[in-house]
């Protein structure tokens, strides 16, 4: 039964020793976590708006432009994806 | 956090919820959700809506919950300056819009036939709504689609079934969605705003507080009629699936009907109206995203966005 347990014993210590090399090798191979950006100020002052046109006189050339765009940098997406997605149905 | 998926809608549902009681949270939300469903669809002939459809010009006694939609749906309607309109549903039948998309997408072999002109349509602030008796009547000629509205409120009252049994809880309902509570570890709901371009890719993750999140799309939901592309988007001003730069656009609103219609209107108006449309809703923040990956957006935007460095 002694034989047994010092058996065990020096399986799990291999085992564990065996797991903390693997681990340490794997997290020194990892590429680096790269921050977000916050981009929320981003905001320009537009021009006056001017009343949204009614449904059946919409006039394509009477109305300005004021929204404004801004562009992403879409580098490393894959390192931050939450479960909730939103993309129309 | 905990996380539930199933279909119903002709859609993906994701719900998601924090604490012991997740379980019972899901089995509430799911039994409503597919009861709604039954309710609202206008793909059974069964349904509460198709009924209706079927009683034009007579007084319909309605569910409560059909008659809450409608209100809203009316009320919606109006604060969109008439561009959220649910009886463009001859509209929608007339570009091939016959039957549930994934039927439709089944077709490729039976091409959609091109249909004659319709004529004038009728305004949906013509319907009768008496409150009191839970009573509705439709114009003559009228047929009504709920599935531009009905969608975002079975996410919400969904979401607050859920919150029955957990105080973080929320509804995905194939991007319209509605969040409560904070979740753990966390100072906001993030959310992955999808690339309409490319749906397997992400542009940004959004930050978002508790309330209303929906995507509206002129890709998703698109066939083949003929020769002609068509989408599920009607603008009620021509009678045709709307003409628009933006390829979607995603509205963040304190209730998940406005987000839901405000996304619509907002994709069909384009960036020229766009923010006038926001003039007397300011708790109404958008952003949008064209043909060549260019994002934009409304000024005032209460919304952390973070982009991906």
């Amino acid at each position: 039964m002694n034989i047994y347990r010092k058996i065990i014993r020096i399986w799990l210590a291999i085992a564990s020793f065996i797991g903390f090399i693997a681990g340490w090798v794997f997290l020194s191979h990892t590429v680096e976590t790269k921050t977000v950006t916050y981009v929320g100020n981003t905001a320009v002052e537009m021009p006056a708006l001017q009343a949204i046109p009614t449904v059946g006189s919409a006039n394509p050339n009477s109305a300005v432009n004021n929204v404004q765009t801004f562009t992403v940098n879409r580098q490393s997406q894959s390192l931050f994806s939450p479960f909730m997605r939103t993309g129309g149905s | 956090m905990q996380y539930h998926r199933f279909r119903a809608m002709n859609t993906a549902i994701l719900l998601a919820a924090e604490g012991p009681q997740s379980a019972q949270a899901f089995e509430a939300a799911q039994n409503f959700i597919e009861q709604s469903e039954q309710r609202f669809t206008r793909f059974k002939e069964t349904s509460e809506l198709s009924t209706l459809n079927r009683s034009a010009e007579d007084w319909f006694t309605v569910s409560p919950e059909m008659l809450d939609v409608l209100i809203l749906a009316l009320e919606c309607h109006r604060a969109t300056a008439g561009l959220f309109d649910p009886s463009i549903l001859p509209d929608l039948q007339a570009a091939g819009y016959t039957q549930s998309f994934d039927l439709l997408l089944e077709r490729d072999s039976d091409p959609i036939p091109v249909t004659s002109p319709r004529s004038k349509r009728i305004p949906f602030d013509t319907i009768d709504i008496d409150s009191l008796q839970g009573q509705v009547r439709l114009p003559k000629g009228m047929r009504i689609d709920l599935g531009g509205i009905a969608k975002g409120w079975i996410a919400e009252k969904a979401a607050y079934k859920m919150a029955e049994y957990s105080a973080t809880c929320g509804v995905n309902a194939g991007g319209d969605m509605f969040l409560i509570g904070q979740p753990h570890g966390q100072p906001m709901w993030e959310v992955a705003l999808e690339d309409p371009r490319n749906p397997i890719q992400d542009l940004m993750i959004l930050l978002v507080e508790c309330g209303a999140v929906a995507t509206s799309s002129v890709v998703k939901r698109s066939w083949k009629q003929g020769d002609l592309q068509r989408h599920h988007l009607i603008d009620p001003r021509t009678s045709e699936p709307a003409e628009t730069p933006w390829l979607s656009v995603t509205v963040f609103a304190p209730k998940a009907v406005l987000a839901e219609t405000f996304a619509k209107s907002i994709l069909i108006v384009g960036p020229k109206d766009a923010q006038s449309l926001l003039d007397h809703n300011p708790d109404i923040s958008f952003i949008a995203v064209d043909a060549d990956g260019q994002i934009w957006k409304s000024p005032v935007e209460k919304e952390k966005v973070y982009e991906y460095a």
